[in-house]
């Protein structure tokens, strides 16, 4: 088994995060999605108002890639909240190196975000599978998780900016008539 | 995000008590009622058997306003605020943040409230697209809908994700919510789950507490 240890992101390692986020995406087949830069991820992440937050595992110098990375893996999370129920921690990425797999790095990242959402009082960890990804539907689901898309019928939407452009400036709109 | 455990379809929260608020917009809106069930408050008769208290301070306004919640006040002859919804919202650190929808006083509501509807939301974050702006409730008194009131909430807090230079907006609907769905739809919303195959995953208290304290792997 492959030594590592999981650690919280550095602004450092925003080069390894960005670089891990398009590896996600292309295994998703979204690389061109990813509009992200290191800068927005450097600002949004370590600066006075974090947006998101990070655990990365690293390997030592003898375990390193081919091209010298030290960093095969992360999680991005950050802070949700449901009015019924409190705080939840919703994990927003997750990701090991194709050739880091098997070693038990996925496991212990999951246990630590679960650490975090216990120690931090979040009554539940939410998070989103694409349906064809059977791997880790059942990596998850042999944890315990359920898949409340399918039991409860919850549908994920979104809004692009252009149309939220549109929707605030209607409301204008309408706010100026007598 | 969004869906909550074993929840029941609706609840009815009590709003502490009458203050003095502003006139109605009123341009009618057919997919109000329709649209708060979105938020997953199908039956309002149906109750989980809590019942909070929410009791937000507002400042009187001149005009029909949608404006940020403010901590409780103590109010004379009112109910004690809830206090983790206070701390979690007004506290050092803010894990959601409210609109509320306020009318005038001589627009109350038969019990009195002049506070009848809410949107919740807090900012998220995408690793393709950076900060998104998340709506987890949306919610107007069954007496206030019709009235244009749950599409200026939403359209604020648009507005808000905008100066936060958010680029999406999300939100979490259930399936037999079809004139909600279509509402959505008709502003430009995209169902994730249906185009991109995206399921909501859940892992509930008991299974976080097995994974923190369990022995990594297999």
């Amino acid at each position: 088994m492959a030594p590592f240890h999981i650690r919280p992101a550095r602004p450092e390692d925003c080069a390894d995060l960005l670089r891990l986020i398009k590896e996600l995406a292309k295994y998703e087949d979204m690389e061109d999605q990813v509009v992200l830069t290191e800068k927005d991820l450097l600002e949004d992440g370590f600066g006075e108002h974090p947006f998101y937050h990070c655990l990365v595992a690293e390997v030592p110098k003898e375990h390193w890639t081919p091209e010298g990375y030290s960093i095969v893996g992360f999680a991005m999370y950050y802070f949700t909240y449901d009015p019924w129920i409190g705080k939840l921690l919703y994990l927003e990425d997750f990701f090991v190196m194709n050739e880091f797999r098997g070693f038990g790095i996925g496991s212990e990242i999951l246990k630590k975000l679960s650490q975090v959402a216990v120690k931090c009082r979040c009554s539940s960890m939410h998070f989103l599978v694409a349906e064809w990804n059977e791997p880790s539907i059942r990596f998850y689901k042999r944890r315990g998780a359920s898949d409340l898309s399918s039991e409860e019928g919850w549908r994920l939407f979104k809004i692009d900016k252009e149309y939220l452009m549109k929707m605030a400036t209607e409301d204008r709109n309408y706010s100026s008539q007598p | 995000q969004g869906p909550r455990a074993g929840r029941s379809r609706g609840k009815v929260p009590l709003w502490g008590r009458p203050v003095q608020a502003a006139s109605l917009e009123t341009h009618p809106d057919p997919c109000t009622e329709q649209l708060e069930r979105s938020a997953g408050w199908g039956a309002p008769e149906q109750s989980r058997g809590l019942s909070r208290t929410l009791e937000l301070g507002i400042d009187p306004q001149e005009n029909g306003s949608c404006n940020p919640a403010q901590p409780a006040r103590g109010q004379q002859g009112n109910p004690a605020d809830d206090p983790v919804l206070s701390e979690d919202g007004f506290g050092e650190h803010h894990f959601y943040k409210c609109l509320v929808a306020e009318v005038p006083s001589e627009h109350r509501s038969r019990d009195g409230h002049t506070v009848v509807g809410y949107g919740l939301y807090f900012f998220t974050y995408s690793t393709w697209k950076g900060r998104n702006i998340y709506m987890e409730d949306l919610y107007v008194m069954p007496e206030f809908r019709g009235k244009g009131i749950g599409k200026k909430l939403m359209s604020k807090i648009a507005e808000v994700g905008l100066e936060n230079h958010c680029t999406q907006m999300k939100f979490a609907v259930l399936d037999w919510n079809r004139p909600a769905i279509d509402f959505y739809q008709s502003q430009g919303a995209l169902d994730l789950t249906a185009t991109e195959g995206w399921h909501v995953f859940r892992f509930e208290s008991d299974g976080m507490r097995r994974l923190a304290q369990g022995p990594p792997g297999e």
